[in-house]
């Protein structure tokens, strides 16, 4: 399979399923001419040629047009997990006694899933984990299982897990599956040569309610209130990538004694050495994101890339600092990029910032 | 009376072409099918006009995506476009992950970089040709596509190698 962006969209387009009805665009062509015609009260048939292409805008003049997928739709209806103990396939007995445990099983009959982790919870739960136990139906052979998610069309991460064959009794693959959207997560599962799948439901992560905004009304916050800047070490790791992108981790650690919450993108800048900014600050990188808690002394991270100016064709500046404003945070930090670090001085912006997340990208 | 030679030729060509766009462009290749065909029916309609411009192609593609834009507003759009896209998903082709990858994150793109991404790169239009199919400047046409591909990047479809190319395949 091609990596490049032509080979990409030629993968991901679909193909016709059947030839193009020429002769029925054709005929529909005159009854749409014929139509426009009475309606105009032409009394010819005949258009005359123009060399301008036709006046249909392509795009929207409103610069604030949606995007045709929301992106948070409400999480698609997934089949809830069953407790049951007759729709348990015989061949899964081998497994020894789950009775009572939630699971489901694929709509092709040969895995089934247990959930210990009922219900599963989207992000990394922390009092009680997102534990699957695969039971499969043919042989594992001592092959691992190898799982992939993916949540169409909400989110398009996927996520990976591979899972060895060392468990006993049966043919069974422990696993822990976190996810970052809650939705229909769809599951396909391979081992030995086999394939399966099926759909998952995974509930909104344990955040708590939004906090309450600071009034002077006796209100009192619920949930962790956001991650201050002047309790936070906010550090900047050093340049992964290429030559034509550089990746940074951003690191956030929570140095006080409460946790706190972390929601959306950092703002980040450049500036040089005379703390003026360079350009203009980095772009947010569209993705579905969720909050995140930061327990006393835990980090979150924040992926940022810079582009090459060279490449990008882009006036340079020398950054000496990087100005970072945590997520809803009006009070920045400030680090110190790493030496001779060029980004674009101009109108176009000199990288791109992901959300903040709960694992290292690096 | 049947259409012409020349008509059927065109409408040949520029079918797969238009079906492939459009379901980058919508994420469902049945709804792709559909515009695509009322597309053709459009290029019957004003053949006239159509068979003399330099770029009868990019017409056609304007003509198409407007057409996908009617339908969507027209539409309860984001139920099924859900209700198809994951229905889609549950086929166990090979290789169905990275499809499902490329499709979600060309679905998650902003209109416009999804516009300018799918012209440039899937329908093959020049910067030229994609920026008066779309009614903008060339620049911003570069800017939009660099915008899309730095997202399938973070997607992780594409390496920064990959960036680099195509970065200075649109400073040219």
């Amino acid at each position: 399979m091609s990596n490049d962006v032509r080979g990409l969209l030629r993968d991901g387009a679909t193909r016709p399923t059947a030839d193009a009805d020429v002769a029925g665009a054709w005929s529909r062509g005159r009854r749409l001419r014929a139509r426009r015609l009475a309606v105009t009260g032409l009394a010819t048939a005949a258009i005359v040629a123009v060399g301008t292409i036709a006046a249909v805008n392509l795009i929207p003049n409103d610069h604030n047009t949606k995007p045709l997928v929301p992106a948070t739709s409400a999480p698609a209806a997934c089949a809830a997990p069953s407790k049951a103990t007759d729709d348990v396939p015989d061949w899964a007995a081998s497994a020894g006694s789950l009775a009572g445990i939630a699971h489901q099983v694929s709509p092709d009959g040969n895995v089934v899933a247990f959930i210990f982790g009922n219900p599963l919870r989207a992000g990394a739960p922390t009092g009680r984990q997102n534990k699957v136990l695969w039971v499969v139906r043919q042989p594992r052979g001592g092959q691992p299982l190898a799982i992939t998610a993916t949540l169409p069309p909400t989110d398009f991460r996927v996520v990976r897990a591979r899972v060895p064959a060392g468990s006993s009794p049966g043919e069974i693959y422990p696993s822990t599956i976190n996810v970052p959207t809650p939705g229909c997560w769809h599951f396909t599962l391979a081992w030995n040569g086999h394939r399966s799948s099926m759909d998952l439901a995974y509930k909104s992560a344990e955040t708590p309610a939004p906090r309450s905004t600071t009034t002077t009304s006796t209100a009192v916050a619920i949930g962790p209130a956001d991650c201050h800047t002047k309790s936070m070490t906010i550090s900047v790791g050093p340049p992964n990538g290429a030559a034509g992108h550089v990746g940074f981790e951003i690191s956030f650690r929570n140095d006080s004694t409460a946790t706190c919450l972390l929601s959306g993108y950092p703002g980040v800048s450049f500036l040089d050495a005379s703390g003026k900014q360079i350009g203009v600050p980095v772009t947010r990188n569209p993705m579905a994101h969720t909050p995140v808690t930061v327990a006393p002394d835990a980090t979150a991270y924040a992926l940022l890339v810079t582009m090459n100016p060279d490449v990008a064709n882009c006036p340079a500046g020398v950054a000496s600092r990087i100005r970072i404003y945590p997520p809803n945070e009006t009070a920045p930090a400030f680090v110190a990029a790493v030496s001779g670090l060029r980004v674009c001085a101009a109108q176009s912006a000199p990288g791109y910032v992901n959300p903040v997340v709960d694992t290292a990208n690096y | 009376m049947s259409a012409p030679e020349d008509v059927n030729a065109f409408c040949r060509r520029e079918w797969p072409r238009l079906v492939g766009s459009l379901s980058l462009f919508t994420g469902d290749g049945d709804l792709a099918q559909e515009l695509a065909q009322e597309t053709l029916a459009r290029v019957c309609r004003d053949w006239h006009k159509v068979s003399n411009l330099d770029a009868p192609g990019a017409w056609a593609h304007r003509v198409a995506f407007n057409l996908a834009r009617s339908h969507f507003r027209h539409r309860a759009v984001a139920r099924r476009h859900s209700a198809r896209l994951a229905a889609a998903a549950r086929n166990d082709e090979p290789d169905t992950t990275t499809v499902i990858a490329v499709r979600n994150a060309v679905a998650l793109l902003p209109t416009r970089q999804r516009t300018a991404l799918v012209l440039r790169y899937f329908a093959d239009l020049s910067v030229a040709d994609a920026a008066e199919a779309m009614r903008c400047p060339e620049g911003t046409v570069k800017t939009l596509t660099r915008q899309a591909i730095l997202a399938l990047r973070s997607a992780g479809l594409i390496s920064e190698a990959e960036i680099e190319e195509e970065s200075m395949a649109d400073v040219e």
